[in-house]
C-alpha cells in the first residue's frame, strides 16, 4: 500500500482498483479506468458508483470535456521525476474544466516535487516507495509565497501584487 | 537597478532553506544522486570533472559594485580566488564544496543575487543587451520587461520540468546585441506607428548540435500581453516537446517538426484562453517596474577635454583604446567603456577576486557603481564622463584590463572545455590561448578588423562557435582531440550558421589554419570590408585552399 498524503481537505479513498483495460470490474467496486476505456464506455459513470480516470502524460485532458460527470478522481502518472506534462494536465482540469474532484499524483512522486504539483491543482499524492511521509509534509511547506498569480486571482489589482498573491493553486 | 522588496527576499530565503535541507538529505544518503540531480541543477549546481560548479545568475547582465565585491569575497572564501563569466550573463565558480553551497547562496542573497534556475530543464536566466538604458539606438529599455519575466518564470510550478532547458533573451535596441536569433525565445522591443510599445517574438533559435536561427512567431505583440503570450508558448512546448530523446527536446525541434504556422496556431489557441487572465500587464505594472531603472543623475558635459584630446594625439596606445573600447553613450559627455577579459595567458572570461574589487572601485569612482556583463564574456563600465577617460585608462592599464581587442580576432569566446567540463570532448582554453599568442600584434589585429572567433569543446556549443565568423569545434576522434573549423557564422541582425570547410585538424595545426584563413581574407578583401562580408562575397574556396594546401 503506498503512503498517501492529501491536502486542501481531500479525502482520498484507499481501496481504488486501478483497472487494466481488459480487467472485469464488479459494478460496486471503486475503480479507475484508462482514458481510452472511459471514453469507450461513453464517458460517464452510473449514478452512485465511484469512478476515476487515469491519464498518461501524452493523453489530452481536453478529451474529458463534458465527460467528468460521476468522476470522483483523476489520476495523473509520472513515469519519472523529470516528467513535466502532468503539471499542465492538472492545471487544465482545474482551470479550464473546473474539475473539483480529487487529482492524484502517481508514479515517481518524490517529496521535492510536491509543492509544484500542489500549485498546479493536485491534492492527493501517492508517494513513491522509500519517500518519508514527514519529509514530504515538510517539503510541502517549504514556501508560503509564489510569484505566479493564483488561479483564482481577483481583478483590479496590479499584476505586481497579483504576482505576489500567494500559493498560486 | 531592481531592488528586492520584502517578498523577493522572503522567497529567496525560503528557496535557500529548501536547498539546504536537500543538500543535507543528499549528504546523509537519504537522497540518491538521481533524485538529487534535478534539484541541484535548479539551484545552479553542476557536477564537473573535478568538483561541483556553481553558476550564479546576473539577470540581464547588470551588476552593482557591491555585488561584484561580494562575488570577489565568495571567490576567495569558497573557491580558488577567481570566477568565470559565461556567455549567458552568469558567473561560475569551479571549485566549491557541496556542503558550502547553501552558505554561498545565502551570502549572495544578502546582495540580491541568486542561482535559481541557472541550469536544469526550466526557464534559465533572462538575458539582455548589455547596453540597455545607455545605447544611442535604443527603442526602449529591456530591463523592466526582463525583470517582469524573471519573476513570472521563477519557480513557475507548471514549467519547472520542461522537456529541456529554455533560454529567453530581450533586446530593446535597433541593433541586436543579445543574440535573440539563437534563443528559444528572442524578444525585440518595437514601437508601432501609433508610438505604442510591443514585442517582435522569435521562437526556436538555438545552437547545440542542431543550430537553428529563430523564426518570427509574432510581429507585434502588445505590451500588455507579454506574460500571457509567453505562458501560452511554454504550455505548448511543455505539452508537445519531445521527451524521448534529449537531443531532440529543445523547442527548435518542435517548431521545425510542426512547422512555424502550425506551432503558431497552437500558441494562438492557448493564448486566446489566457489573454485576459491575471497575467495581463497594466500600465501601472510596467511603470512600477520602470521606476527601478531610472536614468542616473548625469552631469552636464565638461567642456575642457584638452587632456583627452592631447592624449589621443600623442599616445598611440590611448588613441587605440579610445577608438576600440569606448562606445558612444546616449548621454552627451559620457562614454561606454568595454573592459576586455581576453588577456594573453589568461583563460577567457576569468577574473580574479582582486581584479573584481579593483573594478568595483573604478565603477564607483568613474560611474554610478554599475558594471555590465556581456554575452561575449567581457565587462562594461557604462557611464564614464569623457574627460575622465585618460585617468580611467591608466588605472585599467595597470590592472591589465585595458586590452583594446573588443570585437577583434583575439576577443575569443571559449567554453571551459575538457579542462573543467564533464561534457566536453576536447580542450578549448589552450587552443584559444595558442591562437591569441599567434595574434598578439595589436596593429595586425586592428588591420584585420571586426572578426568573431569562438571555440566550443563539444557539440553542446556553449561558446556559440556556429554563429562565429570563424568557429572552432573540438571533438574526440578515436581518442584524439581534433578541431573542426566553420566559417561565415554571425549572431547579430544578419544571424547565420557557419559552414564547415573540411576535415578536422589536430590542436597544434589550428593556429596556423587560422593564420591561413586570415591571410586569405586579407588577400581577397576589398577596401575596408569586414571578414564576414568578404566571406559572403567570395565563398569558402579561397579559405579552404589555404587551410588544406
Amino acid at each position: 500500500m503506498p503512503e498517501i498524503v492529501a491536502i486542501n481537505g481531500a479525502k482520498p479513498g484507499t481501496d481504488w482498483l486501478f483497472a487494466e483495460d481488459d480487467e472485469v470490474v464488479a459494478p460496486d467496486r471503486p475503480a479507475v479506468f484508462s482514458l481510452s476505456r472511459w471514453l469507450e464506455a461513453g464517458g460517464r459513470g452510473d449514478a452512485g458508483l465511484l469512478r476515476g480516470v487515469r491519464l498518461d502524460p501524452a493523453d489530452d485532458p481536453a478529451l474529458l470535456t463534458g465527460r467528468l460527470d460521476g468522476v470522483a478522481m483523476v489520476a495523473l502518472h509520472f513515469p519519472d521525476l523529470n516528467e513535466g506534462r502532468p503539471y499542465s494536465q492538472a492545471r487544465f482540469l482545474r482551470a479550464e474544466l473546473g474539475f473539483g474532484g480529487e487529482i492524484r499524483a502517481r508514479g515517481a512522486v518524490l517529496a521535492d516535487q510536491l509543492l509544484f504539483m500542489a500549485r498546479c491543482g493536485f491534492d492527493v499524492f501517492e508517494l513513491a516507495p522509500g519517500v518519508d511521509r514527514q519529509v514530504a509534509l515538510s517539503a510541502l511547506s517549504a514556501f508560503d509565497i509564489a510569484y505566479q498569480p493564483a488561479l483564482a486571482a481577483g481583478n483590479g489589482d496590479t499584476l505586481y501584487n497579483r504576482l505576489r498573491a500567494g500559493r498560486g493553486a | 537597478m531592481y531592488r528586492y522588496d520584502e517578498f523577493d527576499h522572503r522567497l529567496l530565503s525560503q528557496r535557500i532553506g529548501q536547498f539546504r535541507d536537500q543538500v543535507a538529505r543528499r549528504l546523509s544518503g537519504q537522497l540518491d544522486e538521481d533524485a538529487f540531480r534535478p534539484l541541484r541543477l535548479r539551484n545552479g549546481v553542476y557536477l564537473q570533472l573535478n568538483a561541483y560548479m556553481l553558476r550564479v545568475n546576473i539577470p540581464y547582465g547588470l551588476l552593482s559594485s557591491r555585488q561584484l565585491r561580494r562575488l570577489a569575497d565568495i571567490a576567495e572564501r569558497y573557491d580558488r580566488g577567481y570566477g568565470h563569466f559565461s556567455t549567458r550573463q552568469n558567473i561560475q565558480f569551479n571549485w566549491p564544496r557541496l556542503v558550502d553551497i547553501p552558505d554561498m547562496l545565502a551570502e549572495l542573497a544578502e546582495v540580491e543575487m541568486h542561482a535559481m534556475q541557472s541550469s536544469g530543464n526550466c526557464i534559465r536566466n533572462i538575458t539582455a543587451d548589455h547596453l540597455a538604458g545607455i545605447a544611442a539606438d535604443e527603442v526602449a529599455d529591456p530591463r523592466p520587461y526582463c525583470e517582469i519575466i524573471r519573476q513570472w518564470s521563477t519557480l513557475h510550478p507548471e514549467f519547472s520540468f520542461l522537456p529541456r532547458k529554455f533560454k529567453i533573451a530581450v533586446s530593446g535596441a535597433a541593433r541586436d546585441r543579445a543574440a535573440v536569433h539563437v534563443h528559444d525565445i528572442g524578444i525585440r522591443i518595437r514601437r508601432n506607428e501609433a508610438g505604442e510599445i510591443g514585442f517582435h517574438i522569435l521562437v526556436g533559435g538555438g545552437l547545440g548540435r542542431t543550430p537553428v536561427i529563430g523564426k518570427t512567431l509574432r510581429e507585434f505583440l502588445p505590451e500588455a500581453d507579454l506574460l500571457s503570450y509567453l505562458e501560452a508558448v511554454l504550455r505548448v512546448y511543455n505539452r508537445y516537446g519531445r521527451r524521448d530523446n534529449k537531443y531532440k527536446a529543445r523547442i527548435k525541434i518542435l517548431v521545425n517538426d510542426l512547422g512555424i504556422g502550425a506551432f503558431a496556431a497552437l500558441v494562438e489557441e492557448e493564448w486566446q484562453r489566457l489573454r485576459h487572465s491575471a497575467l495581463r500587464l497594466g500600465p501601472a505594472d510596467i511603470e512600477r517596474m520602470k521606476a527601478h531603472f531610472p536614468r542616473p543623475d548625469y552631469l552636464p558635459p565638461v567642456n575642457d577635454t584638452s587632456e583627452y584630446e592631447a592624449l589621443r594625439r600623442d599616445d598611440p596606445a590611448f588613441d587605440r583604446w579610445a577608438e576600440n573600447a569606448v562606445f558612444s553613450h546616449r548621454q552627451p559627455g559620457y562614454g561606454i567603456v568595454m573592459v576586455s577579459l581576453k588577456r594573453s595567458g589568461r583563460p577567457t572570461g576569468d577574473m580574479r577576486a582582486d581584479e573584481m574589487r579593483a573594478l568595483a572601485r573604478l565603477a564607483e569612482e568613474y560611474g554610478f557603481g554599475e558594471i555590465r556583463v556581456t554575452h561575449r564574456q567581457n565587462l562594461v563600465l557604462p557611464d564614464v564622463p569623457l574627460h575622465r577617460l585618460p585617468s580611467l585608462w591608466r588605472e585599467l592599464t595597470a590592472l591589465d584590463l585595458a586590452m583594446p581587442n573588443h570585437g577583434l580576432l583575439s576577443d575569443i569566446i571559449a567554453c571551459p572545455g575538457m579542462d573543467y567540463c564533464a561534457l566536453a570532448t576536447a580542450r578549448s582554453i589552450p587552443v584559444a590561448q595558442a591562437i591569441a599568442e599567434r595574434f598578439d600584434d595589436l596593429d595586425y589585429l586592428h588591420d584585420i578588423g571586426d572578426l568573431s572567433l569562438n571555440i566550443s569543446g563539444c557539440i553542446n556549443s556553449c561558446a556559440h562557435h556556429n554563429v562565429a565568423n570563424i568557429g572552432i569545434l573540438g571533438v574526440d576522434k578515436r581518442g584524439q582531440e581534433v578541431y573542426q573549423i566553420t566559417l561565415g557564422g554571425s549572431s547579430g541582425d544578419d544571424a547565420a550558421i557557419g559552414k564547415r570547410i573540411g576535415p578536422a585538424l589536430p590542436a597544434e595545426d589550428v593556429p596556423a589554419a587560422i593564420e591561413g584563413i586570415v591571410e586569405a581574407f586579407l588577400a581577397e578583401r576589398e577596401g575596408d570590408e569586414r571578414f564576414i562580408d568578404t566571406y559572403r562575397r567570395v565563398g569558402d574556396q579561397p579559405f579552404k585552399e589555404r587551410v588544406y594546401a
